[in-house]
């Protein structure tokens, strides 16, 4: 794969890249009054939902507090930590193995698992959740399996309980481990080989070497992969309430479908933004670190660690966390959806009564996901232009406001949507506008990021130069610049549309009757246990979100690993 | 062209965001009681139902899960084939915020709620248009609002199911208290606060035990490591396939249960001598006051009251029918027979709010 996304290190100067200076202003001259605005007013925009949910919390009566605080808080703090903690420590494990074991070594089919590894991205953990009851739920696939292959009655195969922390963690891990895999794989293989080569020639094996050498170097993209990993961990709901995990994020969804007033959902609402606080704060520092870090030069390719016997083993390692998080799922998906059509039982008929099909559902996934996806992208070129072209402590400070909700869960975006448009816009509440809205403001901190990406890459001498030749700036911009980061924008873009076919918080809280996305489909089925209608909206699902998954990945130098490793 | 949101497809197509596009989902071509005046019993009068062939969309939102409803939609659409019902599911309370929240836009046409004391709640703030059909004012004083804003549907009773390969019969709880016993920690399934059937039986235990001993047995249920969920059809499965042996259900999930072959029985609880009786709950339907449809949502009431339709639910479901003369499925006992709550859930609709209080302050998910 021809790499020219550089991760930086601490202090190793690395790969040859055109430098950009975006430190001083790029455009000399006047500072573009209509971009700020159109900047300010984006990103205020994408505070609103935040902003509303604390105000609320905060009008709540105190009693309210005290109530919530002292019922529930303690249970859901502990729940909620153990969780963040055991899923980023297994997901980073599990990525940091495989990065090695696939960039380093002289793995069986290393190219076909550096695609396959990145797949898991494409099954929401809902939908890995759900494969996971149905497989080995007791009376599900694996008991009656196993009790009809040892005749024994139901019952009576001991088989793991998937309703704690470990079902959970194992759950989350197998569907969130590409956050590190892909970013550490990316700094593996853009690492310079002296420094292992002088660990081996002085002496040290290939684990001493790893441990002294390759994980210092790649901790940068480890910590930063985990941290992704956290903040999908906290925000996660479809999966802990499929397993009856009770964290920050139930706890909101109860109190929001239970009571009338919506005070009790944004005060807990308020303790998973101060859970997510320090998250925000790490990921900060981690990238202030990394844009201190120097560039390498002399950068030569690896020459593969030769395995010997452990090489099957190390296949069959690669190959068993590849069917765990991709193809037992796909599979299961795809058995009981042919079931579901070869073989209707009377649920599944009355399932479809008066339904709409599968394909209408997808349509309704993929028209609100296609405009959101775009819309955020559009609307967050004006942040982003404005911070890499006019680097200015406001421009950094809008920049940041609109990725705050880049940590937010999903159903606080829904659930301010939810108390802003019932309240300022009854008449768009309720609606498909209400949704794609959502959807918008939910995807804008991903678009943000991709998008400053994007412009950052693009020479501002460019522009310059266009000006020289008498163009205005919004012509420069569109004939010069856009095209210029078209492939970065556009991954920007597949990354944002893969985010909005998996939402599910915001889908269910903002949906209009009659309007159901596959996303909402697979919830509504699954939680009331009808798996055979959850799994043909979880297939199409996981089709769907695949194919741009896949272009996305396979374009290599704007692709995935670039958008997630963030120079 | 099914529901009427398709309309907004092209037009968040082509307009991405635009003011005017909010009545894209929700057209209203004919709102047949301009003015809000209370509309005459014999609603065959408006436009609609002049046609030989009622023909439309309704928009029904209810706490009913989907299982348990489409048979019902199914039976209307044999009769009414050109009306299709566009669902929206959900908890009781979400909806009840979401009809409240609309009010002034109304999307529903139907609210069916699973709850009495939900529907009691709204009715008194006048979510509801009244709709005085023959249909609605045969059924009992008792089980509609007095000014025919809403009618219940069916009648359900709270029991405890149990898997029977687990639980053997002389150990079984015989009361719905027993279920905070510490021998069946971790074992117990019940729906959360969300539930509105569960939230009831609570109002109807503070009623009957006070607040001290209700909240006692809230606690008592969650320090028992008793699992929670949603909604009841998720408890009546775990119970099925053996992850637990007891569940707090309503009476007809273990019929549910039973007919799908699961391995499990029924304990009426509370029926012993100075003990409570069984606590009775029922489904109810509303017309929503400026419904979109208000005359096809007015026929599919009359529908679900009619023969036919509480057929449906006695059958399919194993509820017991609004309408006397229904005959009750196989299988299900006579509700005359039992020792049954004597709480009135028509005169404590105004304590639902300090039972979620309560349920809050004691923890319940």
């Amino acid at each position: 794969m021809h790499i020219d996304h550089p991760v930086s290190f601490f202090g190793i100067r690395k790969v040859a890249r055109p430098a950009i200076d975006n430190r001083r202003p790029a455009i000399a001259g006047r500072f573009p009054i209509a971009l700020m605005l159109t900047a300010i007013g984006v990103s205020l925009a994408a505070a609103v939902p935040l902003g509303y949910v604390l105000v609320r919390a905060s009008a709540a009566p105190l009693e309210l507090w005290g109530r919530l605080w002292n019922a529930q808080a303690p249970m859901l703090l502990v729940n909620t930590i153990a969780l963040v903690v055991a899923t980023a420590c297994c997901a980073s494990a599990l990525g940091v193995a495989l990065a090695w074991i696939v960039e380093r070594t002289d793995l069986p089919g290393r190219s076909v698992w550096r695609w396959v590894l990145a797949l898991p991205l494409a099954i929401p953990a809902y939908v890995a959740a759900t494969c996971a009851l149905l497989v080995l739920r007791r009376g599900g696939l694996a008991d009656q399996f196993l009790s009809s292959l040892f005749h024994v009655g139901p019952g009576q195969i001991p088989l793991p309980s998937l309703y704690n922390l470990g079902g959970a963690t194992a759950i989350i891990s197998l569907s969130v481990f590409p956050y590190v895999y892909l970013p550490v794989a990316a700094a593996i293989r853009s690492m310079n080989r002296s420094y292992e080569e002088a660990a081996r020639m002085s002496g040290l094996g290939a684990w001493a070497t790893f441990r002294a050498v390759t994980l210092p170097l790649i901790l940068p993209a480890v910590l930063g992969g985990a941290l992704l990993v956290s903040l999908y961990a906290l925000s996660d709901f479809g999966t802990v309430a499929l397993l009856r995990y009770p964290t920050f994020t139930t706890a909101i969804y109860n109190q929001f479908t239970g009571q009338i007033d919506r005070s009790a959902a944004a005060i807990l609402s308020t303790a998973l933004v101060a859970l997510t606080l320090p998250l925000l704060a790490g990921e900060t520092w981690l990238n202030a670190r990394r844009n201190r870090a120097a560039r390498a030069s002399a950068w030569k390719p690896h020459t593969p660690l030769k395995l010997g016997r452990w090489r099957w083993i190390a296949f069959a390692g690669v190959m068993g966390a590849a069917l765990l998080s991709v193809g037992l799922r796909v599979l299961v998906l795809a058995g009981l959806t042919a079931q579901g059509l070869l073989f209707p039982t009377d649920v599944d008929r009355i399932w479809s009564v008066g339904g709409e099909s599968v394909w209408q559902h997808g349509m309704n996934s993929l028209l609100v996901a296609g405009v959101a996806a775009t819309l955020a992208s559009v609307l967050a070129l004006a942040p982003t232009y404005l911070a890499s072209r006019f680097p200015h402590r406001l421009s950094s400070l809008l920049l940041h406001v609109c990725r705050i909700s880049y940590a937010l869960p999903g159903l606080i975006v829904g659930l301010g949507f939810v108390m802003l448009l019932s309240q300022w816009a009854p008449g768009i509440y309720g609606t498909v506008i209400a949704l794609t809205l959502g959807f918008v403001f939910r995807l804008l901190p991903y678009a943000v990021s991709a998008d400053h990406t994007a412009l950052s890459g693009v020479p501002p001498s460019l522009e310059q130069a266009a000006h020289v030749m008498g163009r205005r700036p919004l012509a420069a911009f569109w004939r010069v610049t856009l095209p210029a980061a078209a492939p970065g924008l556009m991954a920007g873009w597949a990354l944002a549309f893969i985010a909005a076919m998996k939402e599910l918080p915001t889908a269910i809280l903002l949906r209009p009757p009659g309007f159901d996305t596959l996303a909402v489909r697979v919830w509504a089925a699954s939680s009331e246990s009808v798996y055979t209608q959850a799994a043909p909206p979880a297939f199409l699902l996981v089709v769907l979100t695949m194919i741009p998954l896949a272009l996305l990945y396979s374009r290599g130098s704007f692709g995935l690993t670039r958008v997630l490793s963030k120079q | 062209m099914k529901t009427p949101c398709h309309l907004a497809y092209r037009l968040i197509a082509t307009t991405a965001v635009a003011a005017t596009a909010v009545t894209a989902c929700s057209p209203t071509p004919a709102r047949p009681e301009a003015g809000g005046a209370t509309p005459s019993p014999g609603a065959a009068s408006t436009p609609a139902l002049q046609n030989s062939k009622p023909a439309g969309n309704i928009v029904v939102y209810t706490s009913r899960a989907e299982a348990l409803f489409k048979p019902v939609i199914a039976a209307f659409n044999e009769e009414y084939p050109d009306i299709s019902v566009t669902l929206l599911t959900g908890q009781a309370t979400e909806l009840a915020a979401r009809l409240l929240e609309e009010r002034n836009t109304p999307k529903a046409d139907v609210y069916i709620s699973t709850d009495m004391l939900n529907m009691l709640s709204l009715a008194d703030e006048g979510v509801f248009e009244p709709n005085p059909s023959p249909a609605v004012m045969s059924v009992p004083a008792e089980f509609r609002g007095e000014d025919a804003s809403w009618v219940a549907l069916t009648l359900r009773l709270r029991v405890i199911m149990y898997n029977t390969n687990l639980v053997q019969p002389d150990e079984l709880p015989q009361s719905v208290l027993d279920l905070t016993d510490a021998k069946w920690k971790g074992q117990v399934g019940s729906s959360n606060s969300t539930n509105g059937s569960m939230v009831a039986h609570l109002t109807v235990l503070r009623e009957q035990l006070g607040d001290a001993q209700t909240e006692a047995f809230i606690k008592g249920l969650v320090a028992n490591e008793t699992q929670f969920f949603g909604g009841h059809t998720d408890v009546r499965k775990a119970v099925g396939a053996g992850e637990l042996k007891l569940g707090l259900v309503n009476h007809y999930y273990y019929h549910l249960s039973k007919a799908e072959g699961a391995p499990v029985g029924i304990v009426y609880p509370d029926q012993g001598d100075g003990q409570m009786g069984m606590a009775l709950n029922t489904t109810n339907a509303a017309v929503v006051k400026g419904a979109p449809h208000a005359d096809l949502a007015r026929l599919f009431i009359d529908f679900m009251l009619s023969p036919r339709g509480q057929q449906v639910y006695a059958e399919r479901n194993f509820e017991y029918p609004i309408v006397p003369g229904i005959p009750l499925a196989e299988g299900v006992p006579a509700r005359d027979q039992f020792k049954l709550s004597t709480v009135s859930l028509k005169s404590i609709y105004d304590q639902l709010a300090q039972t979620k209080a309560l349920a809050q302050a004691a923890g319940l998910p």
